[in-house]
């Protein structure tokens, strides 16, 4: 007869039970701390992810800055929003890559905006921004009006360019003198002569001019042959104010419109442009793009809400959420030139040169360090800003399971700022 | 037959709770060596175009100090630009030079063609057509001194289409306004002098020509 086989005994059975709860405590203790580690651990990657994506987005608009203008930046470019299109308590009077850099009192995080447009410089098989002759629509017309307002030109260039023409387009207006002016572009080794900007020939001295502007084209005429000398070229004649809900450029400059003596070439400075370098004496419109391709943005921190949100504004969009719970968001602005100089009076001594991302004349906070006025500074920042250097501190929204605190991650990073000194035209 | 508590020890059992735990663990890996990846090849993908905008920006550089001899005091660079060379199928103007640059410490071979334009703003652009001294002005009469120069770089295993594409006004200071990142620009000689570093870039206003 087989032994009777024995099973486990009551008290085995408990024995065994009692070891597998314990190891089973042991195992599930041990899996929910590699839980909580992982979980932590991807907060705090999180908070860096955020933080990436904020240096990348800042990249791409401090290189991009200026684009489409920054070639002409010897000008003193006017230029009035349309109400609505941004909030804007204090409009700077000239259009630059970087147009406002400062700092919230409260919070002591900045505030940086930085403009551009989607301009085609190679053009690819055809250039969708064309570059126009431009005129006043009376041919006898001398001068602009007083104030240096218009409200319709006429616009010559080819047949296809003169057909890229629509509602929306951005036109910035500009006379070629400026940036061929013998006298403007000295030997820097003169460096008791005034910079580019502040040369009186082109806008400089103690009233300053406006030798550019922007306006925006609010109605599109038909196309019909171009006026002497250009009578082979199509003309078109485009208004600028008849605004519609989206548009952006207004052409009420406050009375302080383009303030350049008007002048159209005639046929023989056309026959000798060939041989005596660019037209001095022509007006030109360069279509920057449309609606669609100029950017303004703005980074800024909301401390409304429950945690203080790093945001990115986009033209009149809503914004963008970069990082959130920001205890710390700081741009400083590298310039060519020491502080203390007002913008009309920089030589061209006062600029050093060379600008260097790690040791440039200054990195300033904001108009405080230049000892000038917040206005004054927009201009300084437009013409000598050359690299910017962004410190972004953040937390994470809520405790690591761990330790009981918030994940922690600050960055540092530098920038150039795609700003170029004048270059003149031979 | 009466019933007990087991006939034979059941190692099925203990086998089960291994497999399991085995499997919670390899899902665990699993997930982190996934996420880790896609963040790896995010940043390389970056890291990537960043290495192709270089060169591109490297390829005008390099090209860029070869335009000199083309240069005219009286016809600027009318003569560069009225060459008959192959245009671009792309609109990028004639191709100048073609060439090949090594990234990333020779893992990575790239080709280039350098393309040269007018600007659009060269008033021989926008009268084309129209008569001067006997001169008939089209897009490739040069009247301001400012031309556009295109790189485009491929790899070298694959010329058909451009990794990137980069494009830069020149202008006989030998200054440039290139249309993005000039980061990589000062990584060549930035002050054409052969001293350039990482950090630097020359703004002074160099009116000799082409030094």
């Amino acid at each position: 007869m087989a032994a009777r086989r024995q099973g486990f005994s009551l008290t085995e059975l408990m024995a065994s039970l009692v070891i597998s709860v314990a190891v089973l405590g042991g195992v599930m203790f041990s899996f929910q701390r590699i839980n909580q580690v992982s979980r932590d651990a991807s907060r705090g990657t999180d908070v860096t992810m955020a933080n990436r994506g904020l240096y990348i987005q800042l990249e791409a608009d401090f290189s991009n800055a200026g684009l489409g203008f920054n070639d002409l930046n010897a000008y003193n470019i006017r230029y009035n929003f349309r109400d609505g299109f941004v909030a804007e308590t204090n409009l700077p009077r000239y259009f630059y890559g970087i147009a406002d850099h400062d700092i919230d009192a409260a919070s002591g995080h900045h505030t940086v905006v930085v403009q551009y447009f989607d301009y085609d410089l190679a053009g690819g098989s055809q250039t969708t921004t064309p570059t126009y002759i431009f005129a006043l629509t009376d041919e006898t017309a001398t001068s602009f009006p007083a104030d240096g307002v218009f409200t319709d030109a006429n616009l010559i260039g080819q047949e296809d360019a003169i057909g890229q023409l629509e509602v929306g387009d951005i036109l910035l207006i500009y006379k070629n003198e400026v940036r061929q002016n013998a006298t403007v572009y000295k030997d820097t080794d003169e460096g008791n002569q005034p910079a580019v900007w502040n040369v009186f020939e082109v806008g400089g001295g103690s009233e300053p001019k406006n030798t550019a502007i922007i306006l925006e084209v609010t109605a599109v005429g038909g196309v019909e042959d171009g006026r002497d000398p250009f009578s082979t070229l199509k003309m078109v004649t485009v208004n600028f104010d008849n605004p519609t809900a989206e548009s952006i450029f207004d052409n009420d400059l406050q009375a302080d419109g383009l303030l350049m003596d008007y002048t159209f070439p005639s046929a023989g400075d056309v026959q000798n442009n060939y041989n005596n370098g660019p037209l001095a004496n022509v007006f030109y419109a360069r279509k920057m793009g449309n609606r669609d391709n100029f950017h303004r943005v703005r980074y800024s921190v909301d401390t409304t809400g429950t945690f203080p949100t790093l945001l990115r504004f986009h033209n009149a969009d809503g914004p963008e959420v970069i990082s959130t719970n920001i205890t710390d968001f700081q741009v400083l602005m590298g310039f060519d030139i020491q502080p203390g100089i007002v913008p009309d009076s920089v030589m061209r001594g006062d600029m050093d040169g060379l600008v260097s991302m790690i040791e440039p004349a200054i990195w300033s906070e904001d108009f405080n360090d230049f000892q000038t006025s917040y206005e004054d500074y927009l201009t300084l920042v437009g013409r000598h800003a050359m690299a910017a250097d962004v410190t972004v501190s953040a937390e994470s929204t809520t405790m690591l399971l761990t330790t009981k605190e918030r994940a922690k991650r600050s960055f540092q990073q530098r920038f150039r700022v795609n700003n170029n000194l004048p270059t003149p035209f031979y | 037959m009466m019933s007990r508590v087991s006939r034979h020890r059941q190692p099925g059992a203990t086998l089960v709770l291994v497999m399991l735990t085995l499997l919670i663990f390899l899902g665990m890996t699993m997930s982190m060596f996934f996420e880790s990846r896609s963040v790896s090849i995010q940043t390389s993908g970056i890291k990537l175009s960043r290495m192709h905008n270089m060169a591109a920006l490297s390829a005008i550089q390099r090209e860029k100090v070869e335009i000199g001899s083309y240069w005219q005091d009286d016809t600027r660079f009318s003569d560069l630009l009225g060459q008959a060379w192959p245009e671009s199928a792309d609109g990028y103007g004639k191709l100048f030079a073609s060439g090949s640059v090594t990234m990333n410490a020779g893992a990575m071979d790239l080709v280039y063609n350098v393309y040269v334009k007018n600007n659009a703003d060269d008033l021989a652009v926008i009268m084309s057509g129209m008569q001067g001294y006997g001169k008939t002005y089209d897009q490739w009469v040069d009247t301001d001194g400012w031309i556009i120069m295109t790189a485009e770089i491929f790899n070298s295993y694959d010329t058909s289409s451009p990794v990137a594409v980069q494009s830069a006004i020149i202008a006989p200071t030998g200054e440039e306004t290139v249309e993005h990142a000039e980061l990589s620009v000062t990584e060549q000689n930035m002050d054409r002098q052969g001293t350039g570093s990482i950090d630097s870039f020359d703004s002074q206003l160099d009116l000799g020509k082409f030094q």
